[in-house]
């Protein structure tokens, strides 16, 4: 009973709530921008060969940068806090998402395509009601990739001010509260954790709507 | 070749023409839209329903809901699969019979003028392709469309062809009804292909026409005739029998036995004549052939539009087919 009175005392005098409510916020908001401009990427990287050539190799430069590295980087072009925070995030998705997206439209079966075109589709529709349907499995599988990746650097952007439930961490470790590192820690694990399950029953879903093509 | 006529493939000469229009100068949305389209592998689209796959074209085409409920409804029927049972299922959850059959639902589904059918058949196996092609000839003629068929199987050709065309190292050899094609092959190469030595194989496709002996309507002699003038002419033309008859009706066969009977001078020949079998001239020709063998008969009349046409010799049409 002490242990968890000290927790729920930890918990009120850190405002945890509060920060768990300003972490989902980064979260969702880097992980929206995340899947809407990496599937518009991925479709732009599955027209344009040299577009992909040219975007895939910055994506992918980005993502060796190390993720604190990145994070303070940022701070000079885009200040400090939230804004470096959630571009820091974004960027760091991006590359599964559209990765993905593109190998997701090429994979669709040519003699789909091709069926698609005889009976009347233009480039567009066939886009719309063949290639796209037929690639969601494998996007959601770069939407989950980027699920985790988003939680991790939002967790991050706390050591650079942005909030969140990165920030009682940063508090922890600088004040040595070791009882406020693993209540916080635990639970953003297990935030993590809930959002990736949510994303991999989202996935199964989608390949058995849409997968198994001949 | 099929993917020509819709535009998959631009040819590197020539033109195809539809109705004397050019393809070329049409929008190839617009005419692949307005051409059905069968394959072999079916390509029915793995993530839409047997609805929405038969559906895809209309909607984008801009076919009002309702109507279009009531067109799938209608197609799925047509193809023998009731609608309530199959428009939610995915074709994952289909047999290849019932794939093939949305897929030839899927390429009515904007009432094309034309059909192009790619093998559609070829991947069946033999007692499934067997009942498809007597279903889809059903289904033709409710359709009354052109339909370009392609086909390795000779046999598909003239069971489902009105016309077969032989195309030989990319050339269009030879053009005709599949009974022509039988008859009269005009090269080695067509007749290699449907092995016209085996004629007997084709019994189904030939009708009696092809088999049958020309009359010369010159040759009936009238019913009325008194048997000694009969026998007289007969004598005098050197013939092994005669055809007796009314205005180019042949009502039967009289050999020089039969015109022997005492009293010659009053009998007639009508009554002397032994009647034969007739057959319409379209008769499939082993549909004809079991007949006269159930009625022990071995010859048999073929009519015509105008009469009597010719003479079906049971001996004749087995030296023609061996």
């Amino acid at each position: 009973m002490d242990t968890l009175a000290l927790i729920a005392e930890t918990w009120q005098t850190y405002h945890l709530t509060l920060r768990t409510v300003q972490h989902l916020e980064m979260f969702a908001l880097s992980f929206l921008i995340t899947v809407v401009v990496g599937i518009a990427l991925g479709i732009l990287f599955f027209y344009s060969i040299n577009f992909r050539m040219a975007g895939l190799s910055t994506l992918t430069v980005i993502e060796m940068i190390p993720d604190i590295a990145l994070l303070i980087l940022l701070i000079p072009l885009v200040g400090i806090g939230f804004p470096p925070t959630i571009c820091a995030a974004v960027l760091y998705s991006l590359l599964p998402v559209a990765r993905n997206t593109a190998a997701g439209l090429r994979g669709v079966s040519p003699d789909l395509i091709e069926t698609a075109t005889a009976v009347g589709l233009n480039k567009r529709d066939t886009l719309y009601h063949i290639r796209i349907p037929l690639a969601l499995p494998l996007i959601t599988a770069g939407v989950r990739i980027a699920v985790i990746f988003c939680m991790g650097i939002v967790t991050l952007g706390g050591i650079i001010g942005a909030g969140g439930l990165g920030a009682p961490l940063q508090t922890g470790i600088t004040t040595g509260n070791d009882l406020l590192i693993l209540v916080t820690g635990c639970w953003v694990t297990f935030l993590a954790v809930g959002m990736d399950g949510i994303a991999w029953g989202f996935g199964r879903v989608v390949s058995v709507r849409f997968g198994g093509q001949r | 070749m099929l993917r020509m006529v819709n535009r998959l493939v631009e040819p590197d000469e020539g033109r195809i023409l539809i109705n004397g229009e050019d393809i070329t100068l049409l929008d190839p949305v617009d005419l692949r839209r307005n051409i059905g389209y069968v394959i072999q592998n079916i390509g029915l689209f793995p993530h839409l329903t047997v609805s929405g796959n038969i559906g895809l074209v209309p909607t984008l085409a801009g076919m009002p809901g309702g109507l279009l409920q009531e067109r799938i409804r209608h197609l799925l029927s047509l193809v023998k699969l009731p609608p309530e049972l199959f428009m939610d299922r995915y074709p994952r959850e289909l047999s290849g019979g019932q794939q093939q059959r949305v897929g030839l639902a899927r390429s009515l589904a904007m009432d094309p003028p034309l059909l192009l059918m790619d093998e559609p058949f070829g991947a069946l196996d033999p007692v499934l392709r067997h009942q498809l092609q007597q279903e889809f000839l059903g289904i033709r003629k409710q359709l009354n469309k052109t339909i370009l068929f392609v086909t390795h199987d000779v046999e598909e050709a003239f069971r489902l062809g009105d016309r077969v065309g032989v195309v030989n190292e990319g050339k269009l050899i030879r053009v005709g009804t599949p009974e022509d094609l039988i008859m009269n092959p005009g090269s080695s190469a067509v007749a290699s292909l449907i092995s016209v030595e085996q004629k007997m194989r084709y019994l189904d496709h030939l009708s009696v026409k092809a088999m049958m002996i020309p009359i010369d309507p010159s040759h009936i002699l009238d019913g009325d005739l008194f048997i000694d003038n009969a026998r007289e002419i007969m004598m005098a033309s050197h013939a092994d029998y005669i055809l007796t008859g009314r205005e180019g009706v042949v009502e039967g066969i009289a050999y020089p036995h039969d015109l022997l009977p005492a009293g010659g001078k009053d009998v007639r020949l009508a009554g002397q004549a032994h009647k034969l079998p007739v057959f319409d001239s379209s008769t499939i020709a082993s549909e004809a052939l079991s007949d006269m063998k159930r009625q022990g008969a071995s010859i048999a009349l073929v009519s015509g539009p105008g009469g009597t046409t010719g003479l079906l010799v049971m001996d004749e049409i087995v030296r023609l087919l061996l």
